[in-house]
This record gives structure tokens, sequence and C-alpha cells, in this order.
């Protein structure tokens, strides 16, 4: 399980996540709305230690995200919204080093070509740069690893932005289909997609996270 | 070892520069190694050319650039450079933190390795040809604290609280500039090292106007120093990258900071200009033998420093800078290239008939080459003027460290082809011994150098130029 315990955030006087304590089941699916600027992304941001919270602790097995313990690390798999990083690298060495870093078993390969055939990947693509991808195939790119390494928390800032239909469709085929003991944190704009899955619905406002149309403090 | 090889590869890589970006990753390593190298070499070349050819002249001018540039990009880029990596915060890198920032630093070096270790070759070759184990020394540390704050801080910001932050910028900013402060006065001031008594007989006329000099430059640095405190005093990412930045009470007043800050430099500089013009006065008078020849070094005097100077001074803010462009003395004419082919003329035959009194009124080239190094602060200072009113947000931290280096680069090789126009003068008045062969030889060549300027200008600074002030 993952605790979530008093996390907020701000930067001197002003508060971008008011304080929310939150425990997230294993295998369940998460899913955050909320307007432009309300806070989406600094509370997934804050989830993965991509950002250092104010004030909170989160524990998962034992382990606190805070104290960015490398354990704990290795289960978060997070996707942004924007793709900024690892330009400059072969998408087979991006797959490489993702596989080094988060510790891969030896199937890890086998199931990212599965994955790719399953996202219309071309292998023409694999030895070509990232940042000469489109932003859509870079994502493909960035799904493919992150559903291949079955780690326990996939995040997703906004994963529909620069998908085509037919990938949208795979992705949320993915999403509903995912392995049992998978959790599942993603953040979008898309109602129709959000409505199609069953999760638990985060809605947040001006920093205030609300569920049920209840604050959770 | 193994750890921070590891981080090294991965940085060398994300961080690549532009033009290495569609290069396999494979070959990637390679050539941005041999690249550095390279740079590395051709600059150790350069330098010994500069002092077996043109001896300490050339030698101490490319000294004082390296400070300059060093004093204005390197902490700048470097924290830039280092501090915004977005992902490494979320990614399970099994690597120490010491071994990644360590690598991080590395590859720093390596990218901008020639600029970084240009203060450093010099003071190798320096300490070596002077013999001088305390000045390679004294200098050194100087400059090894300035690189190790950097590090120091760059490791432990994130550490502290974010209502202390704007606190430790303004401590970290002030203890880098005092050592840069010092390394700069050390370096320059006649008296402090005798390695450096040289600069006495050539930077000035009069020891005071050395004062002077490093007046200037003092000044620029704690300009500076305020400059740099207020843009690291903005949080880096949520402030540089929203549009209301522009807004920011720390932009605007890092505008009016340079804008005082050049005022006063143009002005310390005709301040300049004008003492030698009193010093080359006295001088012809003294030897002057008729009245015709004391007025004509009157009426040359007064071409110098009457219509010349304004227009030398103006000639280094037409880059980028449209305000100073329309303040120029001639408001009929409309085109901006016209413009500035007339301040280029205008500012080459000063600098033409200055370089005739020295060279044969003085006997010595050298108070052009002083008053020329004067300009250099003004032209730096420019370069942060324009910088700010030009200011593009950047995409990444390698276009930012690219947009940071660019103008700079810009002024310099603007001053440097001026020094060389000069030099080429007053040397070839000695290889030809003949004023008019000399002088069509710099005109011509001048123009050739002028023509290539216009060419690049009109094909990318126009097309930069910021649009409203």
């Amino acid at each position: 399980m993952l605790t979530i315990t008093d996390l907020s955030y701000s930067i001197q006087q002003t508060t971008y996540l008011y304080p929310i304590s939150l425990n997230i089941q294993p295998g369940s699916i998460i899913t955050v709305t909320g307007a432009n600027g309300a806070g989406k992304t600094t509370f997934l941001e804050l989830l993965v230690g991509a950002k250092s919270c104010t004030t909170g602790n989160i524990l998962y097995n034992n382990y606190s995200l805070i104290s960015q313990s490398l354990q704990a690390k290795q289960q978060f798999f997070f996707i942004p919204a924007t793709i900024t990083s690892f330009q400059n690298f072969q998408v087979n060495t991006y797959w490489d080093l993702m596989a080094q870093l988060f510790g891969a078993d030896e199937a890890f390969f086998s199931r990212l070509v599965s994955f790719a055939q399953y996202f219309h990947l071309s292998e023409e693509y694999f030895s070509k740069n990232l940042g000469q991808l489109s932003l859509g195939t870079q994502k493909k790119v960035y799904f493919c690893c992150a559903f291949a390494l079955q780690v326990d928390f996939l995040i997703f800032d906004e994963p529909l932005t620069g998908l085509d239909v037919q990938t949208q469709h795979v992705f949320q085929q993915l999403i509903i289909n995912k392995t049992s003991n998978q959790t599942i944190i993603l953040s979008s704009h898309n109602e129709t997609f959000i409505q199609s899955l069953t999760a638990t619905h985060l809605h947040i406002q001006q920093g205030h996270v609300f569920t049920h149309n209840e604050v959770i403090i | 070892m193994k750890q921070f090889i590891f981080a090294l590869k991965i940085i060398l890589i994300e961080q690549a520069p532009p033009h290495l970006k569609s290069i396999p990753t494979s070959e990637l390593l390679y050539r941005q190694l041999l690249q550095t190298l390279l740079m590395i070499a051709l600059f150790g070349l350069g330098i010994l050319f500069a002092f077996r050819f043109f001896g300490t002249i050339i030698f101490s001018t490319y000294f004082l650039l390296s400070w300059l540039f060093f004093a204005a990009i390197i902490p700048k880029a470097m924290y830039q450079h280092i501090v915004n990596f977005p992902w490494d915060k979320y990614m399970p890198l099994p690597i120490s933190e010491f071994a990644w920032k360590t690598a991080q630093l590395t590859q720093f070096s390596l990218i901008y390795g020639a600029s970084l270790f240009a203060p450093l070759t010099f003071l190798l070759i320096w300490s070596f040809i002077q013999q001088s184990l305390f000045v390679f020394c004294a200098s050194m540390s100087i400059w090894c604290i300035v690189i190790l704050l950097t590090y120091v801080s760059i490791t432990y910001q994130k550490h502290i609280p974010s209502q202390y932050t704007k606190y430790f910028h303004l401590v970290k900013t002030s203890l880098f500039w005092i050592f840069i402060l010092l390394g700069s006065y050390f370096s320059i001031h006649p008296n402090s090292f005798q390695a450096f008594t040289f600069l006495q007989t050539w930077l000035t006329p009069d020891w005071y106007l050395s004062q002077l000099t490093i007046f200037i430059i003092t000044l620029l640095l704690i300009s500076y120093c305020l400059n740099h405190w207020s843009l690291a005093s903005v949080p880096l990412n949520p402030g540089i990258t929203s549009p209301s930045f522009n807004h920011h009470w720390l932009f605007q007043y890092q505008k009016k900071l340079w804008k005082t800050a050049h005022f006063l430099s143009q002005w310390l500089t005709n301040i300049w200009l004008l003492l030698i013009a009193v010093l080359l006065w006295l001088k012809m008078f003294s030897f002057s033998n008729s009245t015709w020849e004391f007025i004509f070094a009157t009426f040359i005097l007064f071409l110098v420093f009457g219509i010349f100077s304004p227009a030398a001074c103006q000639y280094s803010l037409m880059d980028h800078d449209r305000h100073a462009f329309h303040t120029l003395p001639f408001p009929w004419i409309k085109d901006f290239k016209q413009k500035t082919t007339i301040v280029f003329i205008l500012t080459l035959t000063q600098l033409l008939v200055f370089s005739l009194c020295s060279v044969f009124i003085l006997d010595t080239p050298q108070p052009v080459i002083g008053a020329c190094i004067t300009q250099l602060p003004l032209l730096y200072c420019q370069t942060q003027f324009a910088l700010i009113n030009d200011y593009v947000i950047p995409k990444n931290n390698w276009q930012s460290v690219v947009h940071l280096l660019r103008p700079t680069w810009t002024r310099f090789k603007t001053i440097a082809i001026m020094l060389t126009c000069m030099l080429i003068f007053t040397l070839s008045i000695q290889l030809f011994f003949s004023l008019f062969v000399s002088f069509i030889f710099a005109v011509c060549l001048s123009t050739l150098l002028w023509l290539s300027i216009i060419h690049v200008k009109s094909k990318k600074i126009l097309g930069h130029l910021p649009t409203t002030y």
C-alpha cells in the first residue's frame, strides 16, 4: 500500500498543493482531473519525487519515497506530459538504460517487442534518436518501456496528449487489462476516457484535492 | 569509479550539443571527446603562437579577455547547466550523489574545455615563462576556489529550505565575486605581482590611468555580481519559464542596472580617451616649433575626440540595441545598414588617426591598445544589456547556455577585429615605412573584414534585433 501523509507543496508564500493524506491500494487505478494550473502535475511529480514536498511523507513497503530510496524508486515509472529528457538517446539505448536502472528481468526485451507490435511501433524507429521522433511516437516508446518493466506503479501525466485515435484506444485497453497487482495513477482532461475506467477519481481545484465532492485532508 | 563512468556516459549523451544531436549514440561520445581535445589543442597552439609572434600585448589582451569571459559566463552557465536536470530526481539511479555531480562537472568541463581552462592554461604558460611559482599558486588557488564554490553550492543547495534560498544565493554569489574580483585585481594591478609589471608599460602612459581601468572593471564586476544575484534569486524552473518573468521586478531591475552600468562605462571610456588626448596634446605642445603644427595637432585631436569618439562608443551598440542606434548623430539616414556602415567608417578613421598620433608622436602604439582595452568592459556591459532587452526564454539548458554565449562572442569578435585592424596598421607602418602604402593596406584589409561582418550581420544578427525597446 502507498501511504501519503500530510503531503503539501509551497514556494515561498504560495501554496500549490494543500496538505493531503491518502492510502492507495495495490492494483487500483487513480485518475486525477482538474483545470489547467489546478495542481495535477505538481501532485504527480510530488508522488514520484520529481519535486521535493514542503511537508509530509510517502511510504511504500516501508520505504520512504521522500528519502529517495532506490528500492522504492525502482517500483515507480513516471511519464511526464511533455517529454524533454533522453532526447539524444537512440530508442534501443534508452530501453537498455531503463532496463539497467530498473533492474529488469531477462524477459523484459521480449515483452518490449510485443508491446512495440501492439503499439504499431515499427523496428526502423529502434535505431533512431528519441528527439527525431514525433511526440506521439516518443510516447509509444515510453509506454512500451513502462508496461514491459512491470513495475508496481505506473504514473502518467496527460498520457493521451499527442496520440492518434488508434493509439489512444490501445493505451486504454492496456490500462483496463492491466495486471492485477499494478497500480496506475494518471491525469487527463479527456472525460470519456476517465469515465471508461473503473477507478478512484480525484479532482484537484486550486491545490485542494477532492474525492466524491469531499475535500481530502 | 564505475558509477562515475556510468553517469558520465549518460550525461554526455543527454547533454550533447545541438549539432551532434542527430548522430547515433555510439559515435556521439567519441566525437564529443575528440572535439574537446581539438579545442584545447587549438587553444594551446593559439596561445603559444600569440606569445611567439606578438609578444606580451596580444598575450595580455588575451588574458584580460579570458578573465572577463570566465567572470561573465562560466559560473552562470555552470549553474544553469548542472542544476536543471529534469529527471535525475525520480529515476532510480544506482549512482551516489558525489559520482553524479562529479560526472556533471566533468561533462561541463569537457564541453567548455577551452573556455574553462583558458585562465588555467595561461597561468601555466605564464608562470613557466616567468619562472614564478608564486603567480601560479596564487592565481590557481583563486580559480580553484571559484570552481569549488560553484560545485559545493550546486550540491548542497537543495538542502536549503526554500525561504532561505534568496540569502543562500546572495552569500554564494558574493563569495564568487569576492574571489573573482580578487583574481582580476591581482591579475591587473601592476604592483601586485612582479610578473605583471609589463602592464605598467603598455596599458597606460601613467600609473593612475591603470587604476582607472581597474576601477572600470571592478565596477562592471560589481554590477555583474548584482545582476547574477538578481537572476539567481528567481526560482529557475517556475520563474524563468513563465511569461510573467518579463514583468518580474528583478527583471526590470536588471534592465535599469545595466543601463546605469552602461552609461557609467561609456563615460569612463570617454574620460580615458580624453586623458590620453590631453597627454598627446601636451606632448605635441612641448615639441611643436610653430603655431601651424600646434593648430594641426589640435585639429586632429578635435577630430578624434569631438566626432569620432562618440561614434566609436556607439559602434559597440549597433548589434542589438535599437535605442542606441536611434541616438546616433545622423538623423537623416534611416537605413540601418547605411548607418552601421557610416559608424564603422568613422570608427575606423578614429582608430587610424589615433594610431597615427600614437606612432608618430608618442612613438608607440600602446596607448591605442590601452584605449581599446577599456572598450572591452563597455562591450561586455552592452552584451548584458542587450541580453536582457533581447531576452528569449530558452527551451532547455543547452539552448540557454548557447543563448548566453552567443552575444558575448559576437562582441568579443568585433573588438578582436578592431584590435587586429589597428595592429595591422601600426605594424604595416613599421614594415613599409610609407604612410600611404600602410594606409591603403590597412583600409583594404579592414574593409574585407568589415564586409565579412556585414555579411554575417545581415544574415544572422539583423534578423534577431529586438522589435521593441
